[in-house]
C-alpha cells in the first residue's frame, strides 16, 4: 500500500491509469472480438437509448391513472414526510428515539402475540413496529424530544420552515421517482384494484423501498450542502484516477452480481417450465410459496439449524482458540492443525460424517455409543436426531473458519491491559469477561454474520449427502429440508417451475440481508473496534 | 525470409482449417445419451451402433451415460440443461413416466414427424400394449426402446430350505404371506423374507392388475389428469397388505427411492454370518431389465435362482401389468439432415434382428412381435425360459386405461409425494388403518396440488 502510494506520488499516476484502461480495453475487445464488434456494440448501446426511453414512454401512457396514481401518491408522500423527519434528525432540531435491544424485544414479542392470535403475519410486523417506537417514546428522557411543545415552537422559525418545505417539495419529487423504481419492472401489477390483500401490502413496501432508494443519496446530498460540512478529506483529486482503479471491480460486479440478480428478480414474477415463454404473473409465486405448508416447515428447520451451527461454532471457536493460543511448544502446529477441516469441501465433510452416523450397528457412533447407552440409534433417520447431525457436520466444517479468526483476534489484545487487570486482581475469568472478550468484539460481529450467512447458504452439500432433506415429518415436509437445500433440490426437479425456484432465492437474498441489516443496526453499536 | 516463412505458416494454418471443416461437414455426429452405466448393456447398444457406423459411414454416434449411478430424472434435466447451453445431446433416453412433460416441454421433435414411410410401416409390428403408451393422437413422439415389467425374483435354495416348492413361487399376496413365514421361521438370519425398490411403479402395477386408476381423467389419457386417486379401495387394501408384511417384518428396502440396482444387490448378496447361499432377502421384485444380470451373478455367487410372474393383490386382479422403461426423444435444437439421421438410427436400432440382440442380451422385452418369433424359430427360449415371463405375462393383459399406465406432466413430483407417504408407513411397525388413510389422504392432497400447479402452465 505504502509503495503504490509513493508511486502515485512519483507522478505514475497517468501511467497507471493509462494500463488499467488500457487493460480493460483489451480485455473487453478480446472478449467481443475485435475493435469493429465493440464499436457494433456500443453503438447498439447508444441506439438502444431512445428504444428504451419511447417504451417506457409508451408503458406510462397504457398505464392505467389508478395504478400510476398510486405508485406517485405512496411515493411522493413518503419522500415529503421521510425527507422532514430526516432533516430535523439531521439539523438537531428533534431528537428522533432510537429503540434499544430491549425495545426491540418487546416490539418483537408484541408482534409475535398478535400473530399466533391469528393477526395476518404483515399487520403484526406493523403492530411490532409501532409497539417498538412507541414504548421508545414513551421511555425517552430528552430536551428535543419529539412530544414536547417546546420542541415544535423551537421549529416554527421562518428559516426551519423554508428549509423544511423545500425539503419535503423535492423529497416528494425524489420519491415518486423512487416510488417507479421498483414498480416499472414488477409493471405496477401490486397497485391494481384486482390484486389481493397480499399483493398490495407488497406493493406499498416495495413502493416505499424504491423511494428510500433513491431519498438516501438525495438526503446526503441536499444535507451535505446545507451543512457545509468539512467534505473532501479523499486521498484522490479528480475522477479520473479513482474511476480507473474502480472500474475493474464495478464490471466484475456488473457483469457477475448485479445483472444475474435483476435478472433472477424479474423471473421470480413470471411462470416458466421448460421452453415456455415466461408468463408475468406479479407476485403470485411468491404468495404460493407462503401458502405452502412445506416451505414454512423449510423456514423453522432452517431458523433452528441456522441458530444451532452459529452457537455451537462460534463458541467451541473461541474455546479452542484460547486454548490454541496458549504459550505452549509446538503451539504453532496445532493451530495448523485445527484449522483444517475448513479445507474439507461440505461433501467429503458429510461423507466423514455417514461413516460416524451410519444406520448400522457397527456406525462409528453406534459401535462406541452402544455399550455406553445401549442399543443403537437410527441417527440420519431420526427426526430429531438428523437435523443435530447436520448441526454437528457443519460445526465441524466452520470451526477452522472460527478459531483461525478468534486465534488472530487473541493476539491483538493488548498485553499492558490484561497485565494491569492481573495487577489489580482479577482473576482468569474476570480478565476474560471484562476485557479481552470486548476487545474481541469486532471478530465476533464479524463471525457472526459469516456464521450466519454460512448456516443459510452453505449448507446444500452437507444436507444433500448425509439426509437428502429428510427424514419426512409429515405433510411432504423434511427434518432437515432447509430453504437452501429445497431452493436446490426444486431447481434440479425434473419439472422445475422457474419462477418459483427465483422467487425462493428472492427470499433467501431478502431474508440475509434484513439479518446483516439489523446486526449492523444492533448489535455492531456493542462492538468496540480498537483505535488504530 | 522472415517474411516468408510467416506467409507460409499462416498458408499452413488456413489450409488445416479448410480441411478440418470439410472433414467435419463428411460425418453427421449425434450424441445419444442412456442410464445405463453397468458393464453389459452399454456393450450390447455399442454392437449395434457399430454395425449402423458400418453401414453409413457418414454418422458416429456417441453413446454414453451422464456417470458412474446416472438415473432417468438426471439425463432427462441434464440433456435439458445441456440443450440450453445450445450442445444438446441428439438422442435422449427417456422413462415412460417422463413421456408427457418431455412432451410438453419442447425440446424434442415428433419421431413420426421425420420417419419415412417404410419405416412408419414397419410399426404395425410392435406390441400394440407399448406402442399405444408412446402415441398422442396420431403423434408417435418417441420410440419404445428398453421396455420392460416387473417379475419376482426368488431364490430356489432358500424355497428349499424352508419346504417350499421352488418351481412354485407365490402368485398372490396371500401366498406371499405364507411363503414368507416360512421362510423367516426356516432363516431367521435373513434381513427380512422380501424386499423391493420404494418405487411406485410397483403400486401401479397392482393397481393395473386390479383393473384401478392410478389418477383420474383415465388415467390422464382422456383428458390431463387433476386428480391422483390414492385413497381407492384398491389402493388402501395394496398399502394395508404392504404395510403388515413390513410390519411382521417381511419386508426391507434400503432407504433410498428408486433404487433399482440397490434392491437388486441386496437380495443377490451380503449379510454375511448365514447358513444359505445368497444375499439378505428369498424374494424381490425388480425389473425384467435385470434379468441377464442378476442371472449372472446369481450363478457366481452359487445359488439357484428362479423367476415368477410379478404376485397379483389376489385371484381375481387379472387385468394384466402395465409397461415401463424408457423410450428414445430427438431433439429439436440440431439441423434437418441430423434429426433425419437420429431417426433413421433410432428405426434401426429398434428394428426386429437389432431388438431381438437387445432383448436377449439385456432382458429387456423384444418391442417388436418378430424379433419375439426370431427368438422362438432360434430356440432362444426352450435355453432360457425365464426371457419369456414378461413377454407371456404383457401378452395376456387387457388392454384398458388401467393396464395403459398412467400419463402425467409432473411424473416425478406426484410420484415423490405418494412415496414420501409410503416410506412414513413402511417404518418397520404395523400402523393402524386411521395411520394408513390419513398418510395416504396427505399424499393425495398434495399430489392434486403438483398437477394443479403444472397443469396451470399447460391451459
Amino acid at each position: 500500500m505504502e509503495l503504490a502510494r509513493k508511486w502515485l506520488e512519483r507522478g505514475w499516476k497517468p501511467l497507471i491509469v493509462g494500463v488499467i484502461f488500457a487493460f480493460i480495453a483489451w480485455f473487453v475487445i478480446g472478449q467481443a472480438g475485435g475493435f469493429a464488434t465493440l464499436g457494433e456494440f456500443l453503438a447498439g448501446a447508444v441506439r438502444v437509448v431512445p428504444d428504451a426511453i419511447s417504451l417506457i414512454a409508451q408503458y406510462y401512457q397504457s398505464l392505467p391513472t389508478g395504478q400510476l396514481m398510486g405508485s406517485l401518491i405512496i411515493g411522493g408522500g413518503v419522500g415529503a414526510i421521510a425527507t422532514i423527519a430526516v432533516y430535523c434528525g439531521a439539523y438537531g432540531w428533534v431528537k428522533f428515539p432510537r429503540p434499544s435491544i430491549r425495545e426491540v424485544f418487546v416490539g418483537l414479542l408484541v408482534g409475535i402475540i398478535f400473530q399466533q392470535a391469528g393477526i395476518y403475519l404483515f399487520d403484526a410486523i406493523i403492530v411490532a413496529v409501532i409497539a417498538m417506537f412507541g414504548l421508545t417514546f414513551i421511555i425517552q428522557k430528552d430536551k428535543k424530544r419529539l412530544f414536547s411543545l417546546s420542541t415544535w415552537r423551537s421549529l416554527m422559525t421562518p428559516s426551519v420552515l423554508r428549509l423544511m418545505l423545500m425539503g419535503a417539495l423535492f423529497g416528494g419529487v425524489a420519491g415518486a421517482i423512487g416510488g417507479q423504481l421498483l414498480n416499472y419492472p414488477s409493471q405496477h401489477c401490486t397497485l391494481a384494484i384486482e390484486a389481493d390483500i397480499f399483493t398490495q401490502q407488497a406493493g406499498l413496501v416495495l413502493t416505499i423501498i424504491g423511494a428510500v432508494v433513491v431519498l438516501f443519496p438525495f438526503w446526503t446530498v441536499t444535507i451535505q450542502r446545507g451543512k457545509r460540512t468539512e467534505h473532501g478529506g479523499g486521498y484522490f483529486k479528480g475522477w479520473l484516477t479513482p474511476l480507473a482503479l474502480l472500474t475493474p471491480t464495478l464490471i466484475s460486479l456488473v457483469v457477475f452480481l448485479y445483472y444475474p440478480s435483476v435478472q433472477i428478480a424479474l423471473q421470480s414474477m413470471t411462470r416458466q417450465r421448460g421452453r415456455q415463454d415466461p408468463r408475468f404473473v406479479c407476485l403470485e409465486n411468491y404468495a404460493d410459496l407462503i401458502a405452502d405448508n412445506v416451505y414454512r416447515s423449510s423456514f423453522i428447520t432452517t431458523f433452528f439449524i441456522t441458530a444451532g451451527i452459529v452457537l455451537f461454532s462460534m463458541a467451541l471457536g473461541l474455546m479452542i482458540a484460547l486454548l490454541a493460543s496458549q504459550k505452549v511448544r509446538g503451539a504453532s502446529l496445532y493451530r495448523t492443525l485445527l484449522i483444517w477441516p475448513y479445507a474439507v469441501s461440505p461433501v467429503v465433510t458429510a461423507v466423514i460424517f455417514i461413516a460416524i452416523f451410519r444406520n448400522d450397528p457397527n456406525g462409528f457412533a453406534n459401535f462406541y455409543l452402544g455399550g455406553l447407552l445401549g442399543g443403537s440409534q437410527n441417527w440420519i433417520g431420526s427426526q430429531t436426531l438428523a437435523p443435530m447431525v447436520i448441526i454437528l457436520a457443519s460445526v465441524w466444517n466452520a470451526l477452522g473458519f472460527n478459531i483461525l479468526f478468534y486465534v488472530a483476534g487473541l493476539q491483538n489484545v493488548p498485553k499492558d491491559l490484561l497485565e494491569a487487570a492481573q495487577i489489580d486482581g482479577a482473576n482468569v475469568v474476570q480478565r476474560f469477561i471484562r476485557i479481552t472478550f470486548p476487545m474481541l468484539s469486532p471478530f465476533t460481529f464479524f463471525l457472526l454474520i459469516t456464521n450466519i450467512t454460512f448456516g443459510v447458504y452453505g449448507l446444500y452439500g452437507v444436507v444433500e449427502t448425509l439426509t437428502q432433506g429428510g427424514p419426512a415429518i409429515g405433510e411432504g415436509a423434511g427434518a432437515t429440508n432447509v430453504l437452501i437445500y429445497k431452493l436446490y433440490s426444486d431447481l434440479l426437479s425434473t419439472s422445475a417451475q422457474i419462477g418459483n425456484v427465483a422467487a425462493q432465492s428472492v427470499i433467501l437474498f431478502v431474508l440475509v440481508a434484513i439479518i446483516t441489516i439489523v446486526q449492523f443496526q444492533f448489535v455492531e453499536r456493542r462492538v468496540t473496534y480498537s483505535g488504530d | 525470409m522472415k517474411k516468408l516463412s510467416i506467409l507460409m505458416v499462416l498458408v499452413s494454418l488456413v489450409m488445416g482449417m479448410v480441411f478440418i471443416s470439410s472433414a467435419q461437414e463428411a460425418t453427421i455426429e449425434l450424441d445419444f445419451v442412456h442410464i445405463f452405466s453397468d458393464d453389459l448393456r452399454p456393450g450390447v447398444l455399442q454392437g449395434i451402433i457399430d454395425e449402423y457406423q458400418a453401414l453409413n459411414p457418414n454418422v458416429k454416434i456417441n453413446a454414453y451415460s451422464t456417470n458412474a449411478d446416472s438415473d432417468y430424472d438426471e439425463v432427462f434435466n441434464s440433456a435439458m440443461a445441456n440443450a440450453d447451453l445450445g450442445n444438446a445431446p441428439s438422442i435422449v433416453q427417456v422413462e415412460d413416466g417422463l413421456t408427457q412433460q418431455a412432451i410438453d416441454y419442447g425440446y424434442y421433435v415428433p419421431v413420426s414427424d421425420y420417419a419415412t414411410e417404410e419405416q412408419l410401416a414397419t410399426l404395425d409390428d410392435v406390441f400394440p400394449s407399448i406402442l399405444g403408451y408412446f402415441f398422442e393422437g396420431d403423434t408417435l413422439w418417441s420410440m419404445p426402446w428398453n421396455i420392460s415389467n416387473p417379475v419376482l425374483y426368488y431364490n430356489k435354495d432358500m424355497f428349499e430350505a424352508a419346504g417350499l416348492d421352488p418351481e412354485n413361487p407365490p402368485t398372490t399376496f396371500a401366498e406371499i404371506d405364507a411363503a414368507c413365514e416360512a421362510i423367516m421361521t426356516a432363516i431367521p438370519e435373513l434381513r427380512a423374507c422380501m424386499n423391493w425398490a420404494m418405487s411406485s411403479w410397483y403400486v401401479e402395477q397392482w393397481l393395473a392388475m386390479s383393473n384401478e386408476l392410478f389418477v383420474n381423467n383415465d388415467n390422464g389419457r382422456s383428458g390431463r389428469a387433476t386428480e391422483a386417486l390414492f385413497t381407492s379401495q384398491t389402493m388402501l387394501d395394496i398399502v394395508t397388505w404392504w404395510d403388515s408384511l413390513d410390519g411382521n417384518g417381511y419386508f426391507t428396502y434400503n432407504g433410498r427411492l428408486n433404487d433399482m440396482n440397490g434392491e437388486g444387490a441386496t437380495f443377490l448378496t451380503g449379510c454375511s454370518g448365514k447358513a444359505m447361499r445368497g444375499g439378505c432377502t428369498a424374494m424381490t421384485i425388480n425389473s425384467t431389465a435385470g434379468i441377464t444380470l442378476i442371472q449372472g451373478y446369481s450363478k457366481t455367487l452359487g445359488f439357484q435362482l428362479g423367476i415368477g410372474r410379478l404376485p397379483a393383490p389376489s385371484d381375481t386382479a387379472t387385468n394384466g401389468v402395465t409397461i415401463g422403461g424408457g423410450s428414445l426423444f430427438v431433439s429439436v435444437d440440431q439441423s434437418d439432415e441430423e434429426i433425419q439421421a437420429a431417426v433413421d438410427f433410432i428405426f434401426f436400432l429398434t428394428n426386429t434382428e437389432n431388438a431381438a440382440k437387445w432383448h436377449q442380451g439385456t432382458g429387456y422385452m423384444p418391442i417388436r412381435q418378430s424379433s419375439f418369433d426370431l427368438g422362438i424359430e432360434a430356440g432362444f427360449y426352450d435355453e432360457n425360459p425365464f426371457f419369456r415371463i414378461a413377454i407371456d405375462q404383457l401378452s395376456e393383459t387387457t388392454p384398458n386405461f388401467a393396464s395403459a399406465g398412467a400419463v402425467l406432466g409432473p411424473n416425478t413430483a406426484v410420484k415423490r409425494e405418494l412415496l414420501t407417504s409410503l416410506q412414513e408407513l413402511m417404518n418397520g411397525e404395523f400402523d393402524s388403518p386411521e395411520t394408513i388413510l390419513e398418510k395416504l389422504t396427505s399424499a393425495n392432497e398434495r399430489a392434486n396440488a403438483e398437477m394443479a400447479d403444472y397443469n396451470r402452465d399447460f391451459e
